[in-house]
C-alpha cells in the first residue's frame, strides 16, 4: 500500500510541472502586459520598460518560467498587479470559501443521488425510478447559473427566505450549495442506479438470496457495498466539474471563493493572481483524486491485494 | 474464455449493427423525442429568417421590457426586442459553437488517441500523459483561459470549447482502439501490407465509430453549456448577440421585474441540452450490446 501511495506520489510531481508549463504558456500568451497593468493606461513608454526591466519580464521565457516554478516551491506565487499583495495571500482567503462551497455540494449530491440511485434500482421501471431518471436528465441539463437565478428568484426574492449574496453565515451557503449540487446529484444517482443494478445481478446476489437472506440485507449489506466503490471515483471526478461550476455559481452570488476572484482577475487582466488561481485549482483536484484513488484501493479488495505483494 | 465467445456469437448475429442500433433506438420512446426536439431546433436555426416575427436587433423604445403578449409571446428586453425572435436567432450560435466545437475536438482528440492506442509503448505514454494534465484543469476554466488569449468571437469560443475537450476524446477513442488493435481483421491487414495510416483511417477507427458518436452527442450538449457559460460571465459572445448565456447575462439586472428576459433564454438552454443528452442516452443503449440481451 505505502509502495502503491508513493508511486501515485511521484506520479503527481510531472503533472503538477505539466500544468505549470501550460499555464504559465497561456498566461504569457494572453494579451496585456503586466508593467502597464501595474502602472495603467497614462504611464510613459519609458517607466513601463524601467519596471519590465525590474521585474526581469525582458528576460528570456525559459528564465521566467524556472523563476516561476522555483517560486512556487516556496510558495511564492508573485504579487498581484492590481493592490501589490501577495497572490498567495489572496488565494488562501478565498479558497477555504471555495472548499466549503464544493464540499457542501457533494455532501448534498450524494444525500440526494445515492438514495434516489438506490431506489431507483430495487424498484426498476417504477414510477420512482422514472423520477429519477428524469430528475438526473433535467439536473444535468441545466446550467448551474441558471439554476442560481432561479433559486434566487423563488426563495429570495419571492419568498425572502434566503439571503442572495456574500457568505455572512451558514443561511448563505444554502442557495449556491443546491445550484452547485444538484448536478452533480444527477449524476450520482445515475451511477448508483446502474452500478446497483449491476451488482444485482452477480452470482453472490442470487446465492444471498437462496440462502434466504432477507432482501434488505441482500440489498444494503451486500450490493451496495459493491456498487459504492465505482462511485467513489465519480466523485473524484466530479469535483473537478464542480470546481470549474463554482466560477459561475460564485459569480452570481457573490460568493468570495477562488472562481469569482478568478473571473474579477481576468476582468481586470491580473494576471499573476489567474496563473496561480488556476495553478492551485489543479493542484486541489490531482490531490483530492489522489486521496480519492487511495480510498478506491482501500475499498476494493482487489487493488489493495495487488500491491501487498 | 469469454471474450472469444462474445466474439463467436456477434458474428452469427452480425447482419448491419448500424440497423440494428436503429432499430432499437426507434423503440426508445425517450430518445426518439429527444431526437425530435433536436430536429425541431436545427430546423429552427436553419429557418431562423422564417420563423422569428422579428428581426434580431430591432429595438422599439415603445415597447421596452413588456411582459409576454399575443405580439411578442416571450416578451421584450430592455431596448425592446423580441424575445422569441432573439432566442431563434439564438439556435444558431449555441448549434454552431456545439456542433463545431466537437468536430474539432474529435478529430484532434481522436488523432491523438488512436495514435496513442495503436502504437502504444512510449508514444502512448507521451500522448496520454498529456492529455492526464489537460484533464487536471477543470475544462471550463482552460477554455476561460484560452479564449482569453484569443479574445471572445464565434470562432475563438468554438476553439476554446473545443481543445478542452479533446483529452475525453482521447480517452475514448484510445480505449476502443486498444479493444479492436488485436483483432483478426487487423491482423490480415498488417498481413497483406496495408499502411498504418490506412488500417487506422479504415480497419479500426470504423469499428470505434459507436462509443466516439455517443461521446460526441453529450459533447455537444456540454459544449453548448460552456459557451452558454462563458457568454454569461461575459468572457464568450458578447451582447448585442443572441447568445442565450449573454441574454441570460444582461436579462440578470432586470431580474425583480422583467423575469421573462431570465426564464426563456435559459429555458432554451435546458431544452436544447436535454434533448441532445437523451438522444445521446439513447444511442448509448442502442450501441451497447450488453443492454440488447
Amino acid at each position: 500500500m505505502v509502495r502503491y501511495i508513493l508511486k501515485r506520489l511521484l506520479m503527481l510531481i510531472p503533472i503538477l510541472i505539466g500544468v505549470i508549463l501550460i499555464v504559465f504558456i497561456l498566461m504569457q500568451l494572453s494579451p496585456g502586459d503586466a508593467a502597464q497593468t501595474i502602472l495603467g493606461p497614462q504611464a510613459s513608454e519609458e517607466a513601463i520598460n524601467n519596471l519590465r526591466e525590474e521585474l526581469g519580464l525582458n528576460d528570456p521565457m525559459l528564465i521566467q518560467f524556472g523563476r516561476y516554478v522555483a517560486g512556487i516551491f516556496r510558495l511564492d506565487f508573485g504579487e498581484s498587479l492590481k493592490d501589490g499583495q501577495p497572490v498567495l495571500n489572496k488565494l488562501m482567503a478565498a479558497m477555504p470559501n471555495t472548499i466549503i462551497l464544493t464540499l457542501a455540494a457533494i455532501a448534498l449530491a450524494l444525500l440526494v443521488g445515492v438514495p434516489l440511485g438506490i431506489v431507483s434500482a430495487t424498484h426498476q421501471y417504477s414510477i420512482l425510478d422514472k423520477f429519477a431518471t428524469i430528475f438526473a436528465l433535467i439536473s444535468f441539463s441545466t446550467p448551474n447559473f441558471w439554476l442560481s437565478i432561479l433559486l434566487i428568484l423563488a426563495f429570495a426574492v419571492g419568498l425572502g427566505w434566503l439571503p442572495v449574496s456574500g457568505f455572512y453565515g451558514a443561511e448563505y451557503l444554502i442557495l449556491p450549495m443546491i445550484a452547485l449540487g444538484t448536478q452533480t446529484a444527477g449524476v450520482f444517482a445515475r451511477m448508483t442506479r446502474s452500478s446497483m443494478l449491476e451488482a444485482m445481478s452477480q452470482d453472490y446476489i442470487r446465492t444471498l438470496r437462496a440462502k434466504g437472506l432477507g432482501e434488505r440485507a441482500v440489498v444494503y449489506k451486500h450490493a451496495l457495498k459493491n456498487a459504492l466503490i465505482p462511485i467513489i471515483t465519480v466523485i473524484g471526478l466530479q469535483l473537478g466539474s464542480l470546481l470549474g461550476g463554482a466560477l459561475l455559481t460564485e459569480t452570481v452570488f457573490s460568493w468570495p471563493g477562488i472562481g469569482r476572484l478568478m473571473i474579477e482577475s481576468i476582468r481586470a487582466k491580473d494576471t499573476n493572481v489567474v496563473q496561480g488561481g488556476v495553478i492551485m485549482t489543479a493542484t486541489l483536484f490531482i490531490v483530492i483524486n489522489l486521496i480519492v484513488d487511495i480510498l478506491y484501493a482501500y475499498a476494493d479488495p482487489r487493488v489493495k491485494a495487488e500491491y501487498k505483494k | 474464455m469469454k471474450k472469444r465467445k462474445e466474439v463467436v456469437e456477434t458474428k452469427l448475429k452480425a447482419r448491419n449493427p448500424w440497423a440494428e442500433a436503429w432499430r432499437s433506438l426507434r423503440r426508445n420512446g425517450m430518445a426518439m423525442t429527444g431526437m425530435v426536439i433536436l430536429i425541431l431546433f436545427i430546423l429552427c436555426a436553419i429557418f431562423a429568417d422564417v420563423i422569428a416575427p422579428y428581426p434580431m436587433d430591432l429595438q422599439n423604445d415603445q415597447h421596452l421590457l413588456e411582459s409576454p403578449s399575443a405580439q411578442h409571446i416571450f416578451g421584450t428586453d430592455e431596448y425592446g426586442r423580441d424575445i422569441f425572435s432573439r432566442i431563434v436567432y439564438g439556435s444558431r450560435i449555441s448549434l454552431t459553437v456545439g456542433f463545431i466545437a466537437v468536430v474539432f475536438s474529435v478529430i484532434t482528440g481522436g488523432l491523438c488517441g488512436a495514435t496513442a492506442g495503436y502504437f502504444g509503448g512510449k508514444l502512448d505514454n507521451v500522448i496520454m500523459r498529456f492529455m492526464d494534465i489537460l484533464l487536471a484543469v477543470p475544462s471550463i476554466l482552460l477554455a476561460i483561459a484560452i479564449v482569453n488569449i484569443l479574445g471572445s468571437n464565434l470562432v475563438n469560443v468554438m476553439i476554446a470549447v473545443g481543445i478542452s475537450s479533446i483529452p475525453t476524446y482521447a480517452r475514448v477513442v484510445r480505449a476502443s482502439v486498444i479493444s479492436v488493435r488485436d483483432q483478426e481483421f487487423v491482423e490480415s491487414a498488417v498481413a497483406i501490407g496495408d499502411s498504418v495510416p490506412s488500417i487506422i483511417l479504415r480497419n479500426i477507427i470504423p469499428n470505434c465509430l459507436a462509443p466516439i458518436i455517443v461521446q460526441a452527442t453529450l459533447g455537444v450538449a456540454w459544449a453548448i453549456l460552456s459557451c452558454s457559460g462563458l457568454s454569461f460571465l461575459g468572457l464568450g459572445l458578447q451582447p448585442p448577440s443572441p447568445e442565450w448565456g449573454a441574454m441570460l447575462s444582461s436579462g440578470r439586472q432586470y431580474i425583480y421585474d422583467s423575469v421573462w428576459m431570465t426564464i426563456f433564454p435559459g429555458g432554451a438552454i435546458v431544452l436544447l441540452v436535454l434533448s441532445l443528452n437523451v438522444f445521446g442516452d439513447g444511442l448509448r443503449d442502442a450501441f451497447d450490446p450488453k443492454l440488447k440481451k
